[in-house]
């Protein structure tokens, strides 16, 4: 090997070295870091369209709030019950009607989970449910009416009838019917703490 | 004697011995160490300074460059940073409308099923034939069961018609008619109207 070829050689060994110990490694940190400060600047900006609407969601919230305030959502499942039973008892005394039975119904909110369609596993229940029903008797009419009144009660409830019989006997020379009914009284979740485990 | 040592010298006895182990430098250049500077070896040197030269402008270059990013990550990551107690908050807000939504939504289709079960079982009521009477009605979730007594045959046909007015998507379909046993030219009668369809 001639000296030309051997200063080639250290020269391109240098520069070699020069590429591969300097600019490849600076290289792969500056195309890092201008990924980060992509990331950086696409996070700025979903926070900045995020933050610019705070107003209008707020104002949103307000008024979904208003429009549920008439619903009583919070509170015990006793309460709820309750004050369910108190409007169905004022209603009942209004139109003449007997509730001649009240029954907790587990089954009602069970069967309504599994003829709802079906929703993402993860997705939870909008509404804790407490089933309730209730044996009604009066004019045919007037049962029609205790069920609308109560679905514009206070409490939340889903409600539906699930049989109407003639009553054989008149009363006040009206026809009367029994209705069994089925109230699905709606209530918010409770907020369950995160128990934090213990570490090990 | 050759071009790389003078005669004169070796004739006046300077030089008595020679060494012909060659110094690193010219080893590596392929150059007798008393020439080793010479052109092709200054040549060489300057060809790797200068690759040296470069490299370390390389590194130079790129050393300000990665700075420069850290630079602007590091204001961008403040802003990213100021932003994110407003940003948090708007999320908090989107779920909690989502929520409230959710409930709204369900509460009217509550409402309005309940409303529609009504109205139907109102419309069947009004609209029964003149001398049709029901006595029990069970409202299924898909089908619905009505039980009742009719003074003719043909106003049967005429109650199953007018359950197919009421819910035009839906099939009624009489399940038996019989004759009632404690009054005359009475008949019994079973309308399954099936509205899942």
């Amino acid at each position: 090997m001639n000296a030309a070829k051997r200063i080639t050689l250290v020269t391109g060994v240098v520069m070699l070295g020069g590429y591969f110990l300097v600019f490849r490694p600076a290289e792969a940190t500056i195309a890092e870091r201008s990924l980060d400060i992509e990331r950086q600047t696409d996070l700025i900006e979903r926070r900045t369209t995020a933050a610019r609407g705070g107003p209008a969601l707020e104002r949103e919230q307000r008024k979904l709030r208003n429009e549920l305030t008439h619903v009583h959502l919070r509170g015990d499942r006793a309460v709820l019950v309750d004050g369910f039973l108190i409007a169905a008892a004022a209603a009942a005394a209004q139109r003449d009607i007997h509730i001649t039975q009240v029954a907790a119904n587990a089954s009602t909110a069970i069967q309504r989970r599994a003829t709802a369609p079906a929703q993402p596993s993860l997705a939870p229940a909008t509404f804790d449910e407490v089933a309730l029903d209730l044996n009604l008797r009066g004019t045919y009419a007037d049962i029609l009416g205790i069920v609308r009144d109560l679905t514009r009660s206070t409490t939340a409830a889903r409600i539906s009838i699930d049989s109407l019989t003639r009553y054989d006997r008149r009363v006040n020379e009206r026809t009367q019917v029994t209705a069994l009914i089925h109230a699905t009284l709606l209530r918010e979740h409770d907020e369950i703490p995160p128990v934090r485990p213990r570490p090990t | 004697m050759g071009d790389r040592v003078r005669f004169e010298s070796v004739a006046r006895g300077v030089v008595t011995k020679f060494n012909y182990y060659r110094t690193t430098p010219g080893r590596l250049f392929g150059t007798h160490p008393a020439l080793w500077w010479d052109r092709q070896c200054t040549i060489g040197a300057s060809a790797i300074l200068a690759a040296f030269a470069l490299s370390a402008i390389m590194w130079i270059i790129q050393v300000r460059r990665v700075a420069l990013l850290d630079g602007q990550l590091t204001v961008l990551q403040v802003r990213a940073a100021a932003e994110e107690p407003a940003a948090d908050r708007a999320t908090r807000l989107s779920a909690n409308i989502a929520r409230l939504r959710r409930q709204r939504d369900e509460l009217v289709a509550a409402r309005r099923e309940t409303v529609e079960q009504t109205n139907k079982i109102a419309l069947i009521g009004n609209r029964l034939p003149r001398q049709t009477w029901l006595s029990a009605l069970r409202a299924g979730t898909a089908r619905w069961s009505l039980t009742g007594r009719s003074a003719r045959l043909t106003e049967l046909g005429m109650l199953l018609r007018t359950l197919h007015e009421i819910d035009p998507k839906s099939d009624a379909h009489l399940v038996s008619a019989t004759a009632d046993t404690r009054h005359e030219r009475m008949v019994e009668f079973v309308i399954s109207w099936d509205r899942s369809l």
